[in-house]
C-alpha cells in the first residue's frame, strides 16, 4: 500500500491511496496517514481510485481520520472508489457519514472557495 | 467445476500474517473456480474478514491456535469452510452494527462479521465438539442483486443483518436475529441461558412458568450487604452491577443478559455480601429460594451448569486480582525509574548550587525545583577560560520524562559548544546558540523546543555579552540605575528552525551589579485564586531588598515566590541563577 500527498491549493489537500486496504496495507500507511489526517485541521480529499480492495480494517482507518478531522473542524471526503469498494462502503453505512464523490473533480467542487 | 479442481486445504496459525495468506489463497480458489473479479473480491473479503476475526478473538493472545480453510464446490458456486478450535462463537447470532447518525457516534469496529454476512450468499455455523465451523458460500453473479439491495437508501437506514434466513446445521431455520423481538421468554430466550444449557425446555417451562418477571429502573439498588436474599435473579434485559464497597464505586462486576445474580447467598444461606444495582433499565426473572433449591437445582444439568458458572466467576476474579497485583508492580517499577531519573537530574543540576570560593570577583548561585519528579528547566555556570564565565538558563517545552530528556540534551550541547575554543570573543554566545539550535532542530521529529538565555561574563572588565532564544529577559541591577529587565535580542526559540540566526548584545556590569536569570516558573507562580506572581512583583523585590551575596538573592526570590503561592501546588518548574559581580573590589 502506498500513499501520496498533494496540496491542491492552500485550503485543500489530496491524499491518493494505492493498493489493498487490508491489514497489511493499512499498517503500511498507518502512521503517515494518521499524521497527515489527524494532527492538524485540514480539508482532505482521499482518492480511492487505485484502492483495489477495502476490508473492515481499512474502513476503521478512514473513519478514524474523518472523525479526527471533524473534531478539529476540518473535513474529509472520499473520491472515486471502484464499484466493489463502494459496495463495502455502502454496506457498512460509511456513505451515511462521510461524503463520497464519483471522482476527484466532484470532490473538489464540494469545497467552495 | 470438477472435483479435481478443488484447492488443497490451507493450514494457518491464528496470527495477523494468516490474513494475507488466507487472502492470497482465496484469490487462488476464485481463479480455479473461474469466479469473476467481483465474486473473487467477495470471496477474498469474506475469508479475510473471518480469518481476522478468528486471529483476534478465538484464542488467548499468548496461545494462538490453528485454523484450517477448505474450499469446495457447492451446488451453485464455491463454499469455503473455516475451522478453528478457539472459544465458541456463532457469528450469525451477532446483532447487526447500528448505523451511526454522525461521525462522532461512529465506533469503527465490529464491521468484519457484518461484511461477511452482507457479501456471502449464504453462511452457516456450527460447533463441532471443540471446533467452530463456519461455512461461507459465494454464488457467481449474485453480487449484482446484493449491490442493488445495499445501494437502496431505505436499506441503509435500517441495516439488515444479511444472509438471513440461514439454515443451521442442526436443521433449525434462523429467520432473524434470535435475540431480538419483544417476546423473548416465549421464544425460549431464557432457556438459552447458560445455567439451563441442555435442560429439556418443557421441564424448565414448568418450573419457571410460575416465577414473576420484574422491571427495575436505572440506579435502583436491589440488594445491600447484610440483606437476606430471597431470589435468584436471571437477567433478561439490561445489566446489573455488583459492587463490593459502595453502590457507586468504580470497581464492579457486570451481570449481562443470560447471566444471573443472587445464587451465592441462596446456596449458602448467608446474608448478601455486596450491592446489587440496576445499571440501566432491567428486566429480571425472579426465582424464589424454595423453587431454586428444590425444583430448579434438581433438574438435570442445572447443578452442573451452575458449578461451571461459579468456577468461571472464581477464575475471572482470580485473574482480576492477579492483573491488579501486576499493574501495581509495574507502577512501582516506573516510580523507581522516575526516582532514579530524578537523582540523575539532581546530580546534574543541584537544587542549590553556589559557585564562588576560588573566584572572589564573581559569585553565582543556582536553584531549581521541578514540579514533578523530573523537570524540563536547567541552569549552568562554568568558566570557559580563566577570566570568562559562561552562564545559561533554559526551559524546555512540556514536562515529565520527554522534557527531561530534551533538557539533558540541550544542556549537554550547550556545555559542549560553549567549551569549544573561542574564535571570536564577541560572537561566541551567538555561535554557541546557533550551533546548538542547528543540532537540536535537525533531529527533532517531535517538534519539541526550548527557550535559552546564555552569556559570557568577562570577570576583569565586567563586560557581559549575551544572546537569547525566546527566553524571559533577566533582571539587572547596576549601581544606582533603576532596577530593570535586561534588553534582549528578540530571537526564536531553539530546536525548530535549523538556520535561525541569533544576535549578540553587550552590557557592562560595574562592580556591585546583580543579574538574575530565571524561568517563567517564577513570574507565573500562581496562588490558589489564580493570581500570578508577575514581572512587576519581581522587580519590586529587588527595589526593596539589598542582598549582599548571590545565594541571598536566590533565597530571597524563592522565598518571595513560596510566600506568594502560599503552598498552592505549582505546575511549572521553578529555576533561577543569580549572579553578583564584584569585579576587583576586595572580597567581602
Amino acid at each position: 500500500m502506498k500513499m501520496s500527498v498533494t496540496e491542491l491549493d492552500e485550503r485543500l489537500t489530496l491524499i491518493a491511496l494505492d493498493g489493498r486496504m487490508d491489514l497489511e496495507g493499512t499498517q503500511a500507511i498507518d502512521q503517515q496517514f494518521g499524521f497527515q489526517t489527524t494532527t492538524q485541521k485540514r480539508n482532505l480529499v482521499i482518492d480511492l481510485s487505485q484502492v483495489s480492495f477495502l476490508a473492515s480494517i481499512g474502513i476503521r482507518t478512514l473513519l478514524t481520520a474523518a472523525r479526527g478531522q471533524s473534531s478539529r473542524g476540518g473535513k474529509l471526503v472520499l473520491a472515486a472508489p471502484e464499484p466493489m469498494v463502494r459496495k463495502v462502503l455502502d454496506s457498512t453505512g460509511v456513505d451515511q457519514i462521510i461524503p463520497i464523490y464519483p471522482d476527484v473533480a466532484a470532490a473538489r467542487a464540494a469545497f467552495p472557495a | 467445476m470438477s472435483a479435481e479442481s478443488v484447492s488443497p486445504p490451507l493450514h494457518l496459525h491464528a496470527q495477523p500474517a494468516a490474513i494475507a495468506a488466507a487472502s492470497a489463497w482465496a484469490r487462488a480458489c476464485a481463479a480455479q473456480h473461474n469466479l469473476d473479479e467481483d465474486d473473487s473480491y467477495r470471496l477474498d473479503l469474506c475469508i479475510s474478514e473471518w480469518v481476522e476475526n478468528v486471529t483476534r478473538y478465538a484464542y488467548p493472545d499468548y496461545a494462538p491456535g490453528a485454523l484450517e480453510l477448505r474450499c469446495a464446490v457447492a451446488p451453485d458456486g464455491v463454499a469455503v469452510t473455516v475451522t478453528d478450535s478457539g472459544r465458541p462463537f456463532d457469528p450469525l447470532l451477532l446483532p447487526p452494527p447500528h448505523t451511526p447518525a454522525t461521525l462522532t457516534d461512529a465506533t469503527p469496529g465490529g464491521l468484519g462479521v457484518h461484511l461477511v454476512r452482507k457479501f456471502a450468499d449464504a453462511c452457516t455455523y456450527h460447533r463441532d465438539g471443540e471446533h467452530n465451523v463456519f461455512r461461507m458460500e459465494i454464488r457467481p453473479h449474485a453480487a449484482g442483486e446484493a449491490g442493488t439491495r445495499t445501494s437502496r437508501g431505505a436499506d441503509r437506514r435500517t441495516p439488515e443483518p444479511g444472509a438471513f434466513p440461514v439454515t443451521r446445521t442442526d436443521g433449525a431455520v434462523v429467520a432473524d436475529e434470535p435475540r431480538s423481538g419483544r417476546d423473548r421468554r416465549d421464544s425460549g430466550f431464557i432457556s438459552s441461558f447458560r445455567i439451563f444449557r441442555n435442560v429439556p425446555y418443557d421441564e424448565l417451562e414448568k418450573v419457571l412458568g410460575s416465577c414473576p418477571v420484574s422491571e427495575f429502573t436505572e440506579g435502583e439498588v436491589l440488594l445491600r450487604p447484610g440483606d437476606r436474599n430471597q431470589y435468584l435473579a436471571l437477567v433478561i434485559r439490561g445489566r446489573l452491577r455488583i459492587h463490593l464497597e459502595t453502590p457507586d464505586s468504580d470497581d464492579y462486576v457486570e451481570i449481562a443478559p443470560g447471566d444471573c445474580a443472587g445464587e451465592m447467598s441462596l446456596v449458602d444461606g448467608r446474608s448478601v455480601s455486596a450491592y446489587v444495582v440496576a445499571h440501566d433499565r432491567c428486566r429480571l426473572l425472579l426465582v424464589d429460594g424454595h423453587t431454586f433449591l428444590n425444583r430448579l437445582l434438581t433438574l438435570p444439568h442445572v447443578a452442573r451448569n451452575m458449578l461451571s458458572m461459579l468456577a468461571e466467576r472464581m477464575r475471572s476474579s482470580n485473574t482480576r486480582s492477579i492483573e491488579r497485583a501486576k499493574s501495581a508492580v509495574a507502577l512501582a517499577a516506573l516510580q523507581r525509574e522516575l526516582s532514579v531519573a530524578h537523582d540523575i537530574q539532581a546530580s546534574m543540576i543541584p537544587e542549590r548550587f553556589v559557585l564562588t570560593p576560588a573566584r572572589p570577583e564573581v559569585e553565582c548561585a543556582g536553584f531549581m525545583r521541578a514540579a514533578r519528579e523530573v523537570g524540563g528547566d536547567f541552569y549552568d555556570a562554568f568558566y570557559i577560560e580563566p577570566n570568562r564565565l559562561f552562564i545559561a538558563i533554559g526551559d524546555v517545552c512540556g514536562k515529565g520524562m520527554a522534557a527531561a530528556l530534551l533538557m539533558v540534551r540541550t544542556m549537554m550541547l550547550l556545555a559542549a559548544e560553549a567549551s569549544k575554543p573561542v574564535l571570536n570573543q564577541r560572537m561566541h554566545t551567538r555561535a554557541v546558540l546557533e550551533s546548538v539550535n542547528r543540532q537540536l532542530a535537525e533531529k527533532n521529529d517531535n517538534g519539541y523546543f526550548a527557550s535559552v538565555f546564555c552569556g559570557v561574563l568577562h570577570t576583569t572588565t565586567g563586560l557581559l555579552s549575551y544572546a537569547n532564544a525566546g527566553h524571559t529577559p533577566p533582571v539587572v541591577v547596576r549601581g544606582r540605575a533603576p532596577v530593570c529587565y535586561l534588553e534582549v535580542p528578540r530571537n526564536p526559540i531553539i530546536g525548530i528552525v535549523p538556520e535561525a540566526e541569533y544576535g549578540v548584545s553587550e552590557l557592562v556590569m560595574p562592580p556591585g551589579s546583580t543579574l538574575l536569570l530565571y524561568t517563567d516558573g517564577v513570574t507565573e507562580a500562581e496562588t490558589a485564586g489564580g493570581e500570578m506572581f508577575g514581572e512587576e512583583r519581581l522587580l519590586e523585590l529587588f527595589r526593596t531588598k539589598k542582598p549582599r551575596t548571590a545565594e541571598m538573592v536566590a533565597d530571597d526570590v524563592v522565598q518571595a515566590v513560596d510566600t506568594f503561592a502560599g503552598g498552592y501546588p505549582q505546575s511549572d518548574d521553578l529555576t533561577l541563577l543569580a549572579l553578583v559581580y564584584r569585579g576587583d573590589a576586595p572580597p567581602a
